[in-house]
């Protein structure tokens, strides 16, 4: 089902925690809505569920306008942070309690909780509390819980980020397929990148109650309009230089290359700070003239700690954001020979 | 360590407590004569069950336990049944003057219903509720509504938010909502409420005083003290028909005590 938000704000006292947001979420797509904590992602999620109401604008779930329709009929199901799983029901009743205030009949009740469990590899734990499970499963319960009931739209609030790192990336692959299974609208909300990059088919990056940026994930980690998008995608995160006085310059680690040996015209002498080998690939942090500049590198290291290395920026990567603003500022390239030249002049 | 002061102390606390009912144990078991024993001994030379058996087949302690059991458990229920639900709007909802209800509550309970306890009787006397064990029910429950509501309203607060929304996500209604989500997690608090409002109702003894007034529905505080008068110094007597007044309250405690178990809500909310 199609979600529509039409300038929809809310606020908190005098804190406007959602501010006009104006946002499109066609129906089987999921809309990852990403940023810092306290940006108002999650005020977005729950005035879509019914939790909190809206004080302006207007929320549609398909053509219908739900601003005062209470949660339960909203047909939306929701996986909380902290799972919210009834820690005095077992397993098997707490996927169940969804179908049991809709009256469905027992069978069917019976037949749908067991394959939601089947599909979340739960079958051998539909007897126990949520007390008896490991964090890992009482997600999965939750994940089913939400699942048994085939809702217009699925809510995920940070599903994934009580999970140790290993299980997250799992289960956000597991995720990521389910979903493309369900074919289901799903807004997820999330602070990690990864995740966000990973698994919306478009990405919300939000900051302050306001959507900066909307776009499929690749798009605005490549064409970003404004800083905050460009550093808060990608790890390690994007270089931020100063250019001029009032233009930053942004780079990504991986678009800024090393070499042991002066390649010619635009490479410049630096100091290997830090050396970080992950494996596949190496992490090197360079000095030159007081500022610091993040290099992502193949998986042997060029150079050791101390080291001396030549570095360029990869010109055509490059890009240019207002100081004060943050806005992207296009077209900066063409008043600029050479990124790393400018730099050394500030 | 530094222990040994602390358990010290506990002990002089458990013993200040349980000597005098010891005491009361050991004058239950003993003979008319040697109550007046002296130099008075914690454990009887010779002692009886015969107290015992005198009280429960002689005299109207019987009555007067099934008057206390029955005025006891109504009236817990009833403030139960009132409260409960009044402290879960009073915890959930948000409405005007909530803030001013709960404060007037609180301060309502200030008042000694002793100081009530005229216009209690006018009130009770009204409704032709006099020298009856539903007067003394209903007045009962008036009395400890607030203060449970007040109770049970911290108990729901302490449920984490989360729950009460994955209900309202999945569909439950408020009622039911209380029924199957509230209820069972809050239980425990439900428990300390109850087993304070039985203690409290089983130990009661003005307000019967004055609403009660025939023999056979004296509660157990009134019986005793009616003993009092009727037996004279029957001590023994007095002992052992206190210590079957004791029974009860511990029965329900051991029963009610599995409902403290605490981390009830572990597994529900992570983090």
């Amino acid at each position: 089902m199609r979600v529509r938000f039409e300038r929809v704000t809310k606020r908190f006292g005098s804190h406007v925690a959602a501010d006009a947001i104006d946002l499109e979420i066609d129906a089987g797509e999921c809309l990852v809505l990403v940023g810092p904590s306290g940006c108002g992602k999650t005020t977005v999620l729950r005035l879509l569920a019914g939790l909190e109401s809206a004080d302006a604008g207007r929320i549609r779930i398909g053509d219908r306008v739900v601003n005062d329709v209470p949660p339960a009929e909203r047909d939306v199901a929701m996986v909380f942070q902290n799972y919210a799983l009834y820690p005095h029901f077992s397993v098997f009743d707490n996927i169940a309690f969804p179908l049991r205030t809709r009256s469905v009949a027992r069978v069917e009740i019976e037949s749908r909780v067991i394959a939601a469990a089947r599909r979340l590899g739960l079958d051998d734990l539909l007897e126990r509390k949520p007390g008896q499970l490991s964090g890992g499963q009482q997600q999965r319960v939750a994940l089913a819980r939400a699942l048994v009931r085939s809702p217009a739209v699925y809510l995920m609030d940070e599903p994934l980020s009580n999970l140790d790192a290993q299980l997250r990336r799992q289960m956000r692959t597991d995720l990521k397929s389910l979903q493309q299974e369900l074919k289901t609208t799903m807004v997820y909300v999330t602070h990690d990148q990864a995740e966000a990059m990973t698994l919306g088919s478009r990405v919300a990056i939000m900051q302050r109650g306001r959507i900066v940026q909307t776009g499929p994930p690749l798009e605005l980690y490549r064409n970003p309009s404004h800083r905050f998008v460009a550093t808060f995608l990608g790890s390690p995160a994007m270089n931020i230089v100063a250019e001029t006085p009032s233009i930053d310059l942004g780079v990504r680690p991986e678009d800024v290359e090393l070499s042991r040996t002066p390649l010619g015209d635009g490479w410049r002498e630096a100091r290997v700070v830090v050396v970080e080998p992950m494996g596949n690939e190496t992490i090197a942090t360079v000095e030159l003239d007081g500022m610091r500049v993040v290099a992502r590198g193949g998986a042997e290291p060029i150079a050791r700690a101390g080291d001396k290395v030549w570095m360029r920026f990869v010109r055509e990567r490059v890009m240019y954001f207002d100081r004060v603003t943050g806005d992207r500022v296009k077209g900066a390239t063409a008043t600029t020979q050479n990124a790393v030249e400018d730099t050394e002049h500030n | 360590m530094r222990r040994w002061p602390f358990v010290a102390a506990l002990a002089a606390v458990a013993a200040a407590f349980v000597a005098p009912q010891l005491w009361l144990l050991s004058l239950s078991l003993k003979s008319k004569a040697a109550v007046y024993e002296f130099p008075p001994r914690w454990i009887p030379s010779h002692p009886t069950a015969a107290n015992y058996w005198f009280a429960l087949t002689s005299t109207q302690v019987p009555w007067y336990l099934w008057n206390s059991v029955v005025v006891a458990l109504v009236a817990t229920a009833t403030t139960m049944a009132i409260a409960t639900p009044a402290a879960y709007v009073l915890s959930r909802e948000r409405f005007r003057d909530r803030a001013r209800l709960l404060a007037a509550m609180l301060v309502v309970q200030m008042l000694s219903p002793v100081v009530l306890l005229v216009p209690i009787y006018r009130l009770v006397e009204r409704a032709s509720l006099v020298d009856t064990r539903s007067g003394l029910v209903l007045v009962y429950a008036a009395m400890q509504v607030p203060f449970t509501t007040w109770v049970l309203k911290n108990f729901f607060d302490a449920v984490p938010r989360a729950l009460f929304e994955a209900a309202l996500v999945d569909g439950a209604s408020r009622v039911r909502t209380l029924f199957s989500i509230a209820l069972p997690v809050a239980s425990p608090g439900l428990a300390a409420a109850a087993i304070f409002n039985l203690a409290a109702y089983w130990s009661e003894f003005s307000l019967a005083l004055v609403l009660l007034d025939s023999q056979e529905r004296f509660t157990m505080p009134l019986g005793l003290f009616s003993f009092q008068s009727a037996y004279e110094t029957d001590w023994q007597l007095l002992a052992a028909a206190s210590f079957i007044g004791l029974v009860p309250v511990m029965i329900a405690f051991v029963l009610l005590q599995r409902f403290f178990v605490a981390g009830l809500t572990a597994g529900a909310v992570k983090g």
